[in-house]
């Protein structure tokens, strides 16, 4: 990665020199916790979910993509590393996109995919597919063979080739997990006689464990971001805000706790203080955005229903803005290690991305550039500016 | 000796050449035509998967033979299926979790076999330059899948699902010469699903009311999904699902495949017995006859017990008898007109999933089996030509 001033060349803060390690690691210190780059240098996380070519393949713009980029490849390197390094971005958070309208997703960059961007990344592991806004969900008996095997397959398929890539920032799981107790005891015999409570503790405890097995038997040194846990009434579907047991069991076996909640931070934040105090770990904001309307979206589109509203601005100029606030705010809270921007590329489908299907980048992507060229002064004069508010406030 | 042409093909039989792979039929027989217009039999290997070799046991033999994918693809795959007398590069997933028990019975209690999770990609195939096979997984229905989602074949989501697939796979493999066709789904259940589920507008019909209805719902499977790869891919030959041939095929899905697809592609495996495998000659050439298409067998295999896999028990005791089974299996149906291919089940024998395939869990070939394999599919052109001849 080409070295920009001031960043190292993950990302990093460069005014800043702790430990190296050679890998993405976190730390806690009394201000709170950060990432460090394998180079020792603080990191916030600013990356980007949802990366798909097929976003530029529909009939009115093949020609785009022939003529730009002409290979996967070449659109890896070309348009979306090109893109998101102009654009100040630092890390690919997963690349599952969203593809029909019955929330079917894209597969995930292959490892080799991935290793070859020569960019922070982090993949996520199909490890069980029990998503709530997915329609075909899958339940399975987590204390059995076959599961371990599966896992077993999926560390072979995704660590085996990653384990010495400085690149990969970590591992993260499932998008929004359902922790559906009923559905679990349908599958799994060893839960008769236990209490909900006491059978949910031991599924979700024997789950991470597996998992978090899986991955460091072929890979000691990454960091592991788990689950994108769920954040409370994001849903048409209703309260979806995990069970505290699955915050207490999951603190052994995770180093981050990836949160996937689509509002704003003042919403969210009462409830990320507690879950974060549950498994002591940093928060990855792992995937959320704000919309405007577009050539695809209106004001009034359904997408905006269920809470999404929250997430709703006037224009390209207000988003840009209301991404600042975000960081800002969220990196003032101590504990959050960075954020995935939802959607690299519109399609038909989700309808809003930072560049249009015809790879033309959004005017948001500007203030965005903007802020991100001096992310690590600006977050510091946010968190300062905060502070002499607070004072002036107490005063 | 048969002279080959660029893609395996038999140099000394020529068809027009399209600069693509077609289907021919020609004086009661039906071949394959590959892009420089050579006869072709797509003698295939499936479930080439590199996890296999990332084991405990065996990943410093990755790392010493290979050390990454594309060294892999050419000095072990390609290698390896050229010195055997295999041309195509089959389905590629390979079977890593989950088990049967001691028999494994289509109607019987659900299996769930994991499959791994990503097919190689149009840079792999370009790395190995050798005819290959593509798969849409147009519905996740197949009969291993213990947890199958039979979406609404009407619904607008299925139409949108169905132009993601081509448009994200079938667009990066239009112009390549390499690529034979599209396979669908892998044993799709049209006959019900052992898990229970079925079709939104199929359940609780039986009889001939569900296979009146069978015939419209697989009819506008098979039409949206053929529509929206042709939008991509005018191209390349549609090999259509690869029916459970060992379950059975409701003769209402072969006449609705009938307009959309090219080939009639099937898994047959066989017990070694001459009787299981006359059956499936019969079959083979009932469904044919039904159809009206060339037939490739898209997967067929067989196993014996091993250091790592005892528990795969079956009528073959060791690997020279498997190489007899495999020439008397194939050796079954390889003369028949209709038949233009056959794709073999497994490469590397891994644990925990399959538990076989021509080559060791240590990545060297069990060669009682293969040489067996080499020596029939080499000869097959010859074969081909004196049948035509005499």
């Amino acid at each position: 990665m080409a070295e920009r001033d001031g960043f190292d060349r993950y990302g990093g803060d460069l005014r800043t020199q702790l430990a190296a390690t050679g890998f993405f690691r976190t730390e806690k210190s009394d201000s709170g916790w950060r990432l460090v780059t394998p180079e020792g240098h603080p990191f916030f996380i600013v990356g980007i979910a949802h990366v798909d070519d097929s976003a530029l393949k529909y009939a009115e713009s093949i020609d785009v993509y022939r003529e730009r980029y002409g290979s996967r490849s070449s659109w890896i390197s070309d348009c979306v590393v090109a893109s998101l390094r102009g654009w100040g971005f630092n890390a690919l958070a997963w690349t599952k996109q969203w593809v029909s309208p019955q929330m079917r997703h894209s597969p995930e960059w292959t490892p080799d995919e991935y290793r070859g961007s020569g960019f922070p990344y982090i993949p996520h592991i199909d490890f069980l597919s029990f998503e709530r806004w997915n329609q075909q969900a899958v339940y399975k008996d987590v204390f059995g063979t076959d599961f371990e095997d599966w896992c077993d397959y999926q560390a072979r398929y995704w660590c085996a080739p990653l384990a010495d890539d400085p690149n990969l920032v970590g591992y993260a799981y499932t998008a929004r997990p359902h922790w559906d107790i009923a559905r679990f005891r349908e599958v799994t015999p060893s839960l008769e006689g236990l209490d909900d409570h006491e059978a949910l503790r031991r599924v979700v405890r024997r789950y991470y464990q597996v998992t978090h097995d899986a991955i460091r038997r072929y890979d000691p040194d990454h960091l592991i971001f788990g689950d994108l846990v769920e954040g409370a009434d994001t849903l048409p579907t209703g309260p979806s805000e995990p069970p505290p047991v699955v915050f207490t069991e999951m603190g052994e076996y995770v180093d981050v706790l990836s949160v996937n909640w689509y509002h704003p931070f003042d919403i969210m934040r009462e409830s990320l203080d507690a879950w974060q105090r549950l498994c002591d770990k940093p928060v990855f904001l792992s995937d959320s955005a704000f919309v405007a309307p577009n050539d695809l979206l209106t004001r009034d589109d359904p997408l905006f229903e269920g809470g999404w509203e929250k997430l709703r601005v006037q224009d390209e100029k207000e988003r840009g803005e209301a991404y600042v606030e975000m960081v800002e705010k969220a990196y003032a809270s101590g504990y959050v290690v960075g954020w995935g921007w939802c959607s690299f590329m519109q399609n038909k489908v989700r309808k809003y991305g930072l560049k249009s299907r015809f790879d033309e980048p959004y005017e948001c992507t500007e203030i965005m550039q903007d802020f991100n060229s001096h992310l690590y002064a600006n977050l510091d004069a946010a968190v300062s500016k905060r502070s002499h508010r607070t004072e002036g406030a107490a005063r | 000796m048969t002279e080959f042409s660029a893609y395996g093909g038999d140099a000394g039989r020529r068809f027009p050449a399209t600069g693509f792979f077609r289907v021919e039929q020609s004086a009661g027989r039906w071949f394959l035509v590959d892009p420089d217009g050579a006869a072709f039999v797509s003698i295939g290997m499936n479930h080439v998967d590199e996890s296999n070799l990332k084991f405990p046991h065996n990943a410093a033999i990755w790392r010493d033979r290979y050390g990454d994918r594309d060294t892999w693809i050419r000095r072990g795959v390609v290698h390896d299926l050229r010195s055997w007398g295999f041309n195509t590069v089959g389905w590629t997933q390979e079977y890593i979790s989950g088990g049967w028990g001691t028999a494994l019975d289509w109607f019987g209690d659900p299996i769930d076999l994991g499959h791994s999770t990503a097919p190689w990609g149009a840079a792999d195939f370009r790395t190995a330059n050798m005819p290959y096979v593509l798969q849409l997984r147009v519905q996740e229905i197949e009969d291993w899948n213990g947890y199958p989602s039979f979406k609404d074949v009407y619904s607008d989501d299925f139409d949108v699902y169905c132009d993601y697939l081509a448009r994200s796979i079938c667009f990066d493999h239009a112009d390549d010469p390499n690529l034979i066709g599209y396979f669908l789904v892998d044993i799709p259940a049209w006959l019900p699903h052992a898990a229970g589920d079925d079709f939104p507008q199929l359940k609780g019909l039986h009889g001939d009311a569900r296979n009146q209805k069978l015939y419209d719902v697989a009819s506008r499977y098979y039409e949206t999904i053929t529509r929206h790869i042709r939008r991509y891919d005018p191209n390349h030959l549609v090999l259509g699902d690869r029916y459970n041939g060992n379950k059975g095929i409701p003769e209402a899905v072969l006449r609705a495949m009938q307009p959309h697809v090219d080939v009639f592609s099937v898994q047959y495996f066989t017990e070694p017995t001459e009787a299981s495998r006359q059956g499936m000659r019969e079959d083979l050439a009932r469904w044919h006859e039904i159809t009206g298409k060339p037939v490739i067998n898209a997967d067929l295999g067989n196993w014996a017990p091993t250091e790592l896999n005892p528990h795969r028990v079956s009528g073959l005791e060791n690997q020279a008898e498997r190489g007899e089974d495999y020439v008397a299996a194939i050796g079954a149906i390889v003369d028949e007109p209709w038949l233009v291919g056959w794709h073999w089940c497994g490469y590397v024998e891994n644990v925990g999933g399959r538990g076989w395939g021509v080559k060791d869990p240590w990545d060297e070939p069990y060669d009682d089996l293969v040489s067996r394999m080499r020596d029939f599919n080499v000869a097959v052109h010859e074969r081909g030509r004196e049948q035509a001849d005499g």
